[in-house]
This record gives structure tokens, C-alpha cells and sequence, in this order.
């Protein structure tokens, strides 16, 4: 009880100096959110009773305390600079927007790299880890904007060209995993893992016949819009595949290692003796195992995308929380900045709290140790 | 960023057993690979430093390419073997010069970063206590503010040079530096060498100095060549959406931004540095690599 | 992040409406405004829902604001509709909400006479008052509106009665119905006004005006999506929802055009212009006149910059050679001139041109003002848009070629209203002047020594009276003659470095029908159907 008391106390303590620095800092930014009010037709004199009515002459502390006293309450104000609309509305408008693209990248990537670095780490320095280790040594290596700037070249301007390098990998999969199946048959072993693969390919070659979307260059379409999920789903393939890949590589390096060093253990090697076949062996006894540092890993890149997808956001232009912030901050609008940041630095926290608990539920050993 | 950098570096890396599978070819390949990042990091750095002795057309003042042909694509046979931008400044020069910004600020911050991080997580991790407390709680803080306001709220009070941009990232990557000092001494303080210090009537600031900081400067330096290619990227990123050295002056990232819009027409002008930069940090990568495996290979 | 053109041309864009009304006593006839091609909406048309693609997100949709075609101007109009309305095409105005409009002879007062039986949803009706109310919100002491520098000529707003509202003016002032095609034209419910106050047009409210449209949804930097009016005054509305869009940069705006994501894109970046008029993709086209051009500070509210000296700024107008401006800031394909007034074609281009750029002689007077103690140095403030970042560097080379060593510097937009109209601390800042054939005098009025919009301090007897001159003139031809008076003193006194008039084009996709096109950069919808 008294650890949780301590716990809440210091994440209090955590966003309290994270609001008093986004404030000292937004007091040092040159700026002036009068302009912003008033645009090109204002007078000096104007100028000078618009910051008058915003409270701006007001001495700092007298500020920073309203605003707190504000915030205390759930009430962050209003903006300074039109459109004048509640801080919280236009917080609630932007949030989901980061949370959707952020939490489908984190989600795709999972998707990608647990597969991937499960297969690697089995097959370890066979020919498919050195491929996917190169792929995802690659990936590391391109920042964020260059691979946005890569898939827009690619899915919008090219949708051809990648039409067909699509086909080609699916017929590719689709060939090479019927030919090992059947060379698996004639050895005697199950295929059906390997033909559910082919059979799973063809699949996808013939939808990517069938259907294959036209990507937007920009722009965002609400769940609640009159396109619904369709339309949303549209929207934000791009920038969450951008998003997906940046953070692929580190979760396939994570549970790659992780899961090598559980595939040397004792209860593995003794659930082989068993003659377990290998996909129980992988996922039924060492996927869990091995996936403690992913959790951790995961739930940390969430929190820090939350606060970090700006540069997705500007190169899709999708009204995102990392938009709202910046502009706030061109307009000196430290409202807004304020409880931004407040609300991301909570979520972050939050999720470092959370990631913390599931580890500690989790992971026998700190049980263990801990008792 | 950082944070997930960190623990990435505490990650165990594959077992002995696992290393002993891999074939022979492997190894001449790894070989190979390591010896041509060497190879693309001596020719980066040594662009980077001899950039102004070197026979470049002019890459940074549009005011002498007035009659430079504007736009030329790549051509290994002109003076501008890898074109020119819209202002008629020479690529090939460009590289050389954004080479410098980001090598400058990747190891600067890096180094800076480190530094700081390092004696506050020593000293912390050493005292313990409330000094310990207060540590823990900045950092904290520190990790939980979203990065990239910090940077714009910076670029923004000061104008963005090549000094604030790398004491700005340097701050950011202070925390993780903590984190890692302070969990290094804590294993250290309980073994029998400082015991033994302290029983000699060493004072604190000697064990901190002599006996502790040696042995943590090792584990820092090896996280530290995977920082620098994360800060490398960083800077591009700024670079990209302008918070970092402004144009006509080049960098890798200001250098993709403003030929994004062209990359149809012009794809030279994002390809030229983005490549560059793409080998650049790969290469920083392999080494970085190459180095952990080293050192696991040693503390076995 | 993005925030592009400059300033003052975005800001006046939407009050310049082209005027070219015949001889004093000038009237407007109501015939009724001519569709694009004939065609318009009918009862059986209705249907469907169109997007367009805006590159600046309007702050707010209220009228009494910053006001262009690009921010916000086409969602406005549909929103309230306007008194008048203009056609480019002829030249001439046409009355919309109102029945006529009638200027004495020297345009001192102006008679509006409003059609009868229009109400707004709230079932109050449009009155002469109302009217009145609207425009007095304009020119009320925190009002932002750009027109308040007209607005400053109107003496009384005298209710005739009911239907008719008496303009008295101080001065002559020729182009009335130009206020009136624009924000100045739009009336705003006074009812909602009164319930909503200060937050008129920043929330998502029915009946804020007349207009075919109601506003469903308002998402700054997001969406403006409106909904049609079923009871509109001026018959059925056929497309049911139009959603305008916020896109950055020029060309993935021509780009979403031609996925058919949009079917109406507002384009301001000459490559994207450029791109749409060789894919023969049809649209409304228009030059906002001296709209790249660079302001020099001459010496505003005491200051002492280098500028100040005629030989500093002649210098750096013989400089700046717009042909290389067009090569960096628009690959060549943008409309670069020094004069005034460009294309040539325009009916208000005058013979005389603007100054040829001479980088010889410039050499020589930079020489000469350093040789009476000035250390060559000066500062250049733009906008941080993609564009702007070109032109500053651009620039940057191009005084640099001559002695001047520039430190330029790309800011936000509130940045640079602040260094510029709020410090005034700048030497050069890039400020277009951003006329419309309709009102130049506005634009041109920011180079008046009494003028409340001079941001450069510049002052000069001659300049005033060609501005006067300006001011007063009604038709084209006297409009014509008072720029080339204009343009002669500013060859003489160089207020400021004009290189070019940009083209702004709304590309319109082939299903998009009936659209008309009114003042700059505005479109109306209450004809448009979708085929």
C-alpha cells in the first residue's frame, strides 16, 4: 500500500515539473499570441489591448497558478488564438487521431515482427535470419520521413509498380511454400502448416487482383465519418505502415535475442525430448517466456509515439495531437501547449506505470525474486 | 526513443551455443561488411573534415552560383558529378557539408550527453539517498516530455545553429545515460574492489573517480556508438522539418526537404542525401554491433 | 506547419473583388448571375457530395475576419451568401442578395436596395438594419476585419427604410460593390450573433447566415464540412454536402485533384498551376497583382534602418532580377515582372513598366552607400512555407551578387506579423501587396503616408496623390491611369521590390458543374450540382 502511495505521489510529482517546465519554456519563446488574434490588420495600440484582454501582462506566477488552478479542476481554458474553442475539445478532437496511428503502427509491427523473429530465432543463421536480420538491420537505418517519402513515391505515385512487386512476393511465397510442403509430404512430415502458408498467399494474390486500394496522398476520414472503417482504413494505411516500420526493427531484434536465449533453456530442450512439434515448441512454450522485454519494449514505443508523430502527421497532414502542439507553439498559444503536454506526459507515465505492473504480473523471476 | 534504446542495450545478446550454428560463410560475409562501413565511415569523416580543402563546386553560397546551371541532374562527367539543387549549389559539396553538421552533432551530443549523464548517474547511484531521489524524479520528468517540444521550444528561444541543435539533443540524451550509469554503479558499489577502497579510507569523490568511473566508462562507450547513429537520424529528422541548420547552408535532412516536393521530376535531389545518410548510419550501426557482440563475446 | 503565401496577399484577396463598373452614376442591373456553361442546378440534378482542396485551414468562418479565397472564403460564401456578386468574365457585378446598388455621380453615396422576402432560418427577415448591424461589426474597436480601412470612409449607414441602406462617404471611394461582393457582402444572423458573441463562426451552429449552406462541422486544420439548406431563398441547392479539406503544399493538392479525392483544388503554387493548365484540367484563374514582393522598412514609427536611403533601395530593386526569382522560387514557371500590374493582358496593366533590374549600377550604389558609412549589412524576415524558404534564399544570392550580405531568416506567420507590424523592426521583410483589378486601391492604400496599413513608414507627396487618384477612380481605364501614375513614382521612389504577380488557379474536376466564379479566389455553389 505504502509503495503504491509512493507510486502515485511521484508520477504527481512527474507531470507537476512537466508542466512547469513546458511553461518556463514557452515564457522564454519569443512570440506573441496577440498577432495570431489579430492578423495583418491590427494597430499597435490593438495589439496591445488584445494581450491586455488575454491576461497576458498579468505577472508570470499569476499566470501559471490560474492556469494550475484551472487544470486542478479538469478545466484547461480556452485557446488563445482563434479559433477560440475549449482546450479540452480540441485536445478530445486530435487525440484519438495520434492514439489510432500510433496504436495500428504499434500493432502492425507486432504482427510483423513476432512471426518473423520467432522463425529467425528458430531457424537461427539459416538463410531466413540473415534476410530478415539484414531487412531489419535496413529498416533501423532509415529515418521515419525517408520511408513516409519512400511509400508515398511507391503506394501513391507508382501504384502500379507496387501492385505488381506485391504479386510477385505473394506468387512467391505461395510457390515456395507449396514446394517445401510437398517435399515435406514425401518425407513423411505434417505440411499442413506450410500449405495453410501457400494456401494463405494465393489468397492474398487474388484479392491484390481484385481489389487494390488507391492511397491518398494526405488527409484523414474520420470512424464516424460517412465513409465509416473503410474509409478510415484508407487513410491511415500509409502512415501507420510508416509508423509500423520504424518500430519494427527494434521489436524483431528484442524477441529475436530473447527468444534464442529461451530456445537454449532447459524446459525447452526437455519439451523437444518430449517430441513436441515445433510450432508448440515455439509458440506454446517459449513465445511467453521470451516475450517479457516485447511487452516493456511495446509499451514503452506507445508512449513515446503518443508525443512523436509529428513527422508522420506533417507528411500525411493528418490532424494529429503533434500538429495541434506545434502550431500552438508558432502562435504562442501556451494554453493549448500546456495541457498538450500535460495530457501526453500523463499518458506516457501512465503506460510506463502500466508497462511496469504487467512485467512485475508477468515474469516469474521478479515475482520471484520479490518474494 | 532513447528510452526503448536502452533497453534494447541491456538485451542479452544470442548465446554461445547459438553463435557456434552459425556457418562458416557467415563470418566472411560479417567480416566483409564490417570492413566496408570502416571503409564508408573513413571516407564520411574524412569528407566531413576536409570539406573546405577539398575541390568542390560551391555547395553553400547561393549568391556565387548565380549562372550555375540550376537543377542539372547527376552527370559524373561535369563539375557537378552528382548535380545541383534549385539554387545551382553543388551536391557532391552538399554531402560534404551536411556530412559535417551531422557528425558534428551526432557525436557532440552524444559525447555531451554522455558526459553529464554519466557523472549524475555515478554520483547518484554512489550517494544514494535523497540526491538519489530527486535524480530518479528529474529524470523521470525528463523522459516523460514529449522530445520533440523541447527541441522546437529550443530551436525557437535560440535561432537553430549546429551549437543548439547538439546541446538540445545532448539533453535528451542525458536520462537514458542516468538510468544506465546509476545501474551500473549499483551492481559495482557491493563488489569487493570498492569494499576494499573504502575500507582504506578512500574518500568518496576518489571511488567515484578511480575506482567506479573506469569501469562504467566501457558499457557507456559501447551504447554510446548506437546513440550516435540514433542522434545522426535525429538531427536529419530536425533538419527535415526545419528546426535545425537553415538552408542555403546544407544538411542531410534539409537537403530531402526541399527536393521532397520535386522527387517526380528530380529524384537526385532526395536520393543524393538520402543514401548518404542511409549508409552513414547503417554503417555507425555495424560497427555498434560488431562491438556488443565483442564485448559479449569477452565477458564470457 | 506550412502556412503559405504571403500575407497580405492572402489577407486582402477576398475584399479585392474586380470592379469595372461602367461611368459615375453606375448601377448594377439584376439579371441574375450567369452559370459556368449555361448549366445549373434543377430539382432532378440534386445529389451527390463534392470535396474541395484549400491550402490554408481558416481559422474562423466568421465574415468579419482575415479573408481569402484559399482561407476560407468559398465556405463563407456558402455560408451567407453575398449582397453582390461579380463576374470576372465581363468584368462586371451583378446583385445577389440585393435588388440593386447606385453610386452618385463622384461615388460619395451609394443606394442599396435589398431584395424583398429573404429570411434567415430563424424566420427573421433581411432588413436594412440588419444590414447595418452586420457591417457595424466590422468596424467595431476589436474588429480584425480588412475592410476597416474602407470602412473608414463610410460617415453613416443611413436606414431608408425597410429595404434601403444609404452609404455616405467621407471621400470618393469608386468601388463599392466590390465591399459588398465580399466579406463587406456577407450578412450575418444578428440573432445568433447576439447568442454566440465573440465565438460567432468558430463553433458548428445552424442559420448563422443566408447562404445555401449550414456549417455541420468545423474542425480547424481539419474539415469544413457544410450541409444544403433545404428552404434556400434562391432555390433548390443540388450537392448536399461539401466538405473542404486543409492540404499542404501545391502540388499534392493538384495531386488529390487528380486521384479524385477532391474535385475542386485552390492552387497557389505555379508548378501545381503549371501541371493542371497542361493536363487541360479546366478552372478559374487569377494574378494577385505585385503579390511577391519584398517591403522595405523606411524608417515606420522612428526607426533608422539602413533602408531608409533611396540609394539602398534603389540598389536593391535594380538587384533583384525576376527572372532569377522565377528559376528558384518557381522552376520558371511562375508570372515574374517588377511591374505593378502583370500579365500585360490585364485590362489595368498601364504602359508604363516597372524598373529593369540593372545588378551593375546597383554594384555602384551599394558602393556608394557603404562609402557613407553603411556596413553593407541587412536583415530579410519571410514566411517559413517551402516556397518562401526559396525566395528568401533566392534573394539571399542575389543581393549577395551586388555587396548586400543578408542574414535571412524563415518565421511563422505570427512571427513575422509581429517583427513587421507589431516591432516594425525589420529592413526587408517578404510582404506582398497583392492587388485585385476590382479595389487595387486597397492593396496600393498600404503606401499612403496617412494610411493605417503603411507598415513601412514609407511617405512620399506624389505617391499619396496617385493613391488618391486610385481611390476615387471608378472604371477601368481611370483605374489604369492612376497604377501607371502609381507605378511611375515608385520607379522614381522605390517603396518596395515587386518581382511578380503569382496566378492562383481553381482547378474544377469534369463531374463538378454550374460553379460560379466570383471575387478572387471564391467560388459559389448555390448553381453547382454533380453530373
Amino acid at each position: 500500500m505504502r509503495a503504491v502511495l509512493k507510486r502515485v505521489t511521484h508520477l504527481v510529482l512527474v507531470l507537476w515539473l512537466v508542466s512547469l517546465a513546458t511553461f518556463l519554456l514557452l515564457e522564454l519563446v519569443p512570440g506573441d499570441p496577440a498577432t495570431a488574434v489579430l492578423g495583418t490588420s491590427g494597430t499597435p495600440d490593438q495589439y496591445a489591448q488584445v494581450r491586455a484582454q488575454l491576461g497576458l501582462d498579468l505577472p508570470l506566477h499569476e499566470r501559471y497558478l490560474s492556469w494550475l488552478g484551472g487544470a486542478l479542476q479538469g478545466d484547461f481554458g480556452e485557446s488563445l488564438t482563434p479559433p477560440h474553442q475549449d482546450v479540452s475539445a480540441a485536445l478530445a478532437a486530435r487525440l484519438p487521431v495520434t492514439f489510432q496511428i500510433a496504436a495500428c503502427g504499434l500493432l502492425l509491427a507486432l504482427v510483423i515482427s513476432v512471426p518473423t523473429a520467432v522463425w529467425a530465432a528458430h531457424r537461427q543463421g539459416r538463410i531466413f535470419d540473415r534476410w530478415s536480420s539484414s531487412g531489419v538491420f535496413a529498416v533501423m537505418s532509415l529515418p521515419t520521413f525517408l520511408i513516409g517519402i519512400f511509400l508515398i513515391q511507391g503506394f501513391v505515385f507508382h501504384p502500379q509498380a507496387m501492385q505488381t512487386a506485391a504479386l510477385l512476393v505473394a506468387v512467391g511465397v505461395a510457390t515456395g511454400a507449396g514446394w517445401t510442403a510437398q517435399r515435406r509430404a514425401a518425407r513423411g512430415d505434417s505440411p499442413w502448416s506450410l500449405v495453410l502458408v501457400a494456401v494463405l498467399a494465393s489468397v492474398l494474390v487474388l484479392l491484390l487482383i481484385v481489389a487494390w486500394p488507391t492511397f491518398p496522398r494526405q488527409g484523414f476520414s474520420r470512424l464516424g465519418a460517412d465513409g465509416g472503417l473503410a474509409e478510415n482504413l484508407r487513410h491511415i494505411a500509409l502512415p501507420v505502415l510508416t509508423v509500423a516500420l520504424g518500430e519494427l526493427a527494434l521489436f524483431t531484434r528484442v524477441l529475436r535475442s530473447e527468444m534464442i536465449q529461451t530456445l537454449d533453456t532447459g524446459f525447452v530442450e526437455a519439451a523437444r525430448a518430449r517430441g513436441l512439434p515445433t510450432h508448440r515448441i515455439l509458440l506454446g512454450e517459449a513465445l511467453r517466456p521470451a516475450s517479457f522485454s516485447l511487452v516493456t519494449v511495446a509499451g514503452l514505443s506507445l508512449g513515446s509515439l503518443m508525443g512523436g508523430t509529428l513527422i508522420v502527421e506533417v507528411l500525411f497532414n493528418l490532424p494529429g495531437m503533434g500538429r495541434l502542439l506545434v502550431e500552438a507553439i508558432e502562435s504562442n498559444d501556451y494554453v493549448t501547449v500546456q495541457a498538450g503536454v500535460l495530457v501526453l506526459a500523463a499518458i506516457y507515465v501512465l503506460l510506463n506505470a502500466a508497462v511496469d505492473l504487467l512485467y512485475r504480473i508477468l515474469d516469474p523471476r521478479i515475482r520471484h525474486a520479490e518474494q | 526513443m532513447q528510452s526503448s534504446e536502452a533497453t534494447e542495450a541491456r538485451q542479452p545478446a544470442r548465446s554461445g551455443a547459438a553463435r557456434s550454428r552459425a556457418g562458416r560463410g557467415r563470418l566472411e560475409w560479417r567480416t566483409l561488411r564490417l570492413w566496408l562501413a570502416f571503409a564508408w565511415l573513413v571516407v564520411i569523416i574524412g569528407v566531413a573534415v576536409l570539406a573546405d580543402v577539398l575541390p568542390f563546386a560551391e555547395a553553400r553560397n547561393p549568391g556565387k552560383t548565380l549562372y550555375e546551371p540550376a537543377l542539372a541532374t547527376p552527370d559524373l562527367a561535369s563539375g557537378h558529378p552528382l548535380g545541383t539543387d534549385r539554387h545551382g549549389l553543388d551536391l557532391l559539396g552538399g554531402l560534404a557539408y551536411g556530412a559535417r553538421v551531422s557528425l558534428t552533432v551526432g557525436i557532440g551530443a552524444t559525447a555531451l550527453g554522455c558526459l553529464i549523464g554519466m557523472l549524475i548517474g555515478l554520483t547518484a547511484g554512489f550517494v544514494r539517498g535523497r540526491l538519489d531521489a530527486v535524480v530518479g524524479l528529474l529524470t523521470d520528468s525528463m523522459l516523460a516530455f514529449p522530445p520533440l517540444i523541447l527541441l522546437i521550444g529550443a530551436v525557437a528561444v535560440m535561432r537553430p545553429s549546429v551549437l543548439v541543435v547538439t546541446c538540445s539533443l545532448a539533453l535528451l540524451t542525458v536520462p537514458s545515460y542516468v538510468r544506465l550509469a546509476r545501474a551500473h554503479t549499483l551492481t559495482l558499489v557491493p563488489r569487493e574492489f570498492v569494499l576494499q577502497a573504502r575500507a582504506l579510507g578512500a574518500t568518496s569523490s576518489r571511488i567515484v573517480f578511480k575506482e567506479l568511473l573506469p569501469n562504467v566508462v566501457w558499457p557507456m562507450l559501447s551504447y554510446s556508438i548506437v546513440v550516435v547513429a540514433a542522434m545522426i537520424v535525429s538531427e536529419a529528422s530536425l533538419s527535415y522539418l526545419g528546426l535545425s541548420v537553415q538552408r542555403p547552408n546544407p544538411t542531410w535532412g534539409n537537403m530531402i526537404a526541399a527536393g521532397q516536393d520535386s522527387f517526380q521530376q528530380y529524384p537526385h535531389l532526395v536520393l543524393v542525401p538520402a543514401v548518404a545518410m542511409f549508409l552513414t548510419v547503417l554503417s555507425i550501426n555495424a560497427v555498434g554491433e560488431a562491438v556488443r557482440s565483442r564485448e559479449l563475446r569477452n565477458a564470457r | 506547419m506550412k502556412r503559405s503565401r504571403t500575407l497580405a496577399a492572402a489577407a486582402l484577396s477576398t475584399l479585392l473583388t474586380v470592379a469595372a463598373c461602367g461611368g459615375g452614376g453606375q448601377s448594377a442591373t439584376p439579371e441574375g448571375e450567369a452559370p459556368t456553361g449555361g448549366e445549373a442546378c434543377t430539382a432532378e440534378l440534386a445529389g451527390g457530395k463534392i470535396t474541395m482542396g484549400v491550402g490554408q485551414a481558416t481559422q474562423t468562418l466568421d465574415p468579419v475576419t482575415q479573408n481569402s479565397g484559399g482561407n476560407g472564403g468559398s465556405e463563407r460564401a456558402a455560408l451567407y451568401d453575398t449582397l453582390m456578386t461579380y463576374d470576372p468574365g465581363t468584368n462586371t457585378y451583378a446583385p445577389h442578395l440585393a435588388e440593386s446598388l447606385a453610386s452618385n455621380e463622384d461615388a460619395t453615396e451609394w443606394t442599396l436596395k435589398l431584395r424583398a422576402g429573404i429570411t434567415f432560418p430563424t424566420g427573421n427577415p433581411l432588413t436594412a438594419d440588419v444590414v447595418r448591424q452586420s457591417l457595424e461589426r466590422h468596424s467595431a474597436d476589436a474588429s480584425t476585419s480588412n475592410i476597416v480601412n474602407i470602412l473608414e470612409f463610410v460617415e453613416e449607414l443611413e436606414v431608408v427604410d425597410e429595404l434601403t441602406l444609404k452609404f455616405h462617404l467621407s471621400e470618393p471611394y469608386g468601388t463599392l460593390p466590390f465591399l459588398l461582393a465580399g466579406s463587406g457582402g456577407e450578412i450575418t444572423n444578428p440573432e445568433v450573433v447576439k447568442q454566440l458573441g465573440d465565438k460567432f463562426g468558430q463553433q458548428a451552429t445552424p442559420a448563422m447566415g443566408l447562404g445555401p449552406y449550414d456549417l455541420e462541422r468545423f474542425a480547424p486544420g481539419e474539415e469544413v464540412v457544410l450541409k444544403a439548406k433545404k428552404d434556400y431563398w434562391g432555390g433548390p441547392v443540388c450537392i448536399d454536402e461539401i466538405r473542404f479539406v486543409y492540404i499542404t503544399g501545391g502540388q499534392p493538392t493538384y495531386e488529390a485533384l487528380k486521384l479524385g479525392e477532391v474535385q475542386m483544388a485552390y492552387l497557389t503554387d505555379a508548378r501545381a498551376v503549371d501541371l493542371a493548365k497542361r493536363d487541360g484540367v479546366a478552372g478559374y484563374s487569377s494574378n494577385s497583382f505585385a503579390g511577391a514582393a519584398v517591403l522595405m522598412n523606411n524608417g515606420v514609427r522612428g526607426g533608422k534602418p539602413a533602408t531608409i536611403d533611396p540609394k539602398v533601395r534603389e540598389a536593391i530593386t535594380l538587384a533583384v532580377d525576376p527572372e532569377v526569382m522565377n528559376k528558384r522560387r518557381w522552376d520558371g514557371l511562375g508570372a515574374a515582372s517588377t511591374s505593378l500590374v502583370y500579365p500585360p493582358e490585364s485590362p489595368l496593366a498601364s504602359d508604363v513598366s516597372g524598373p529593369k533590374p540593372d545588378p551593375e549600377r546597383a554594384k555602384e550604389l551599394v558602393a556608394e552607400a557603404k562609402a557613407g558609412g553603411w556596413n553593407g549589412k541587412l536583415n530579410l524576415v519571410c514566411p517559413n512555407d517551402p516556397s518562401n524558404q526559396e525566395a528568401a534564399i533566392a534573394l539571399k544570392a542575389l543581393l549577395y551578387s551586388v555587396g548586400i550580405d543578408v542574414e535571412a531568416s524563415n518565421v511563422a506567420t505570427a512571427d513575422l506579423i509581429k517583427a513587421v507590424i507589431v516591432d516594425a523592426d525589420y529592413d526587408l521583410a517578404c510582404w506582398g501587396v497583392g492587388a485585385q483589378p476590382a479595389s487595387p486601391y486597397l492593396a496600393f492604400s498600404g503606401f499612403h503616408s496617412e494610411s493605417t496599413s503603411n507598415y513601412s513608414g514609407f511617405a512620399n507627396p506624389e505617391m499619396d496623390e496617385a493613391i488618391d487618384a486610385l481611390q476615387a477612380a471608378q472604371s477601368s481605364e481611370q483605374q489604369r491611369e492612376a497604377i501607371g501614375a502609381i507605378q511611375t513614382v515608385w520607379n522614381a521612389a522605390f517603396p518596395a521590390v515587386v518581382y511578380g504577380s503569382p496566378e492562383s488557379y481553381i482547378a474544377v474536376d469534369d463531374s463538378l458543374r454550374g460553379t460560379i466564379q466570383t471575387s478572387w479566389g471564391t467560388v459559389l455553389f448555390h448553381k453547382a450540382f454533380v453530373k
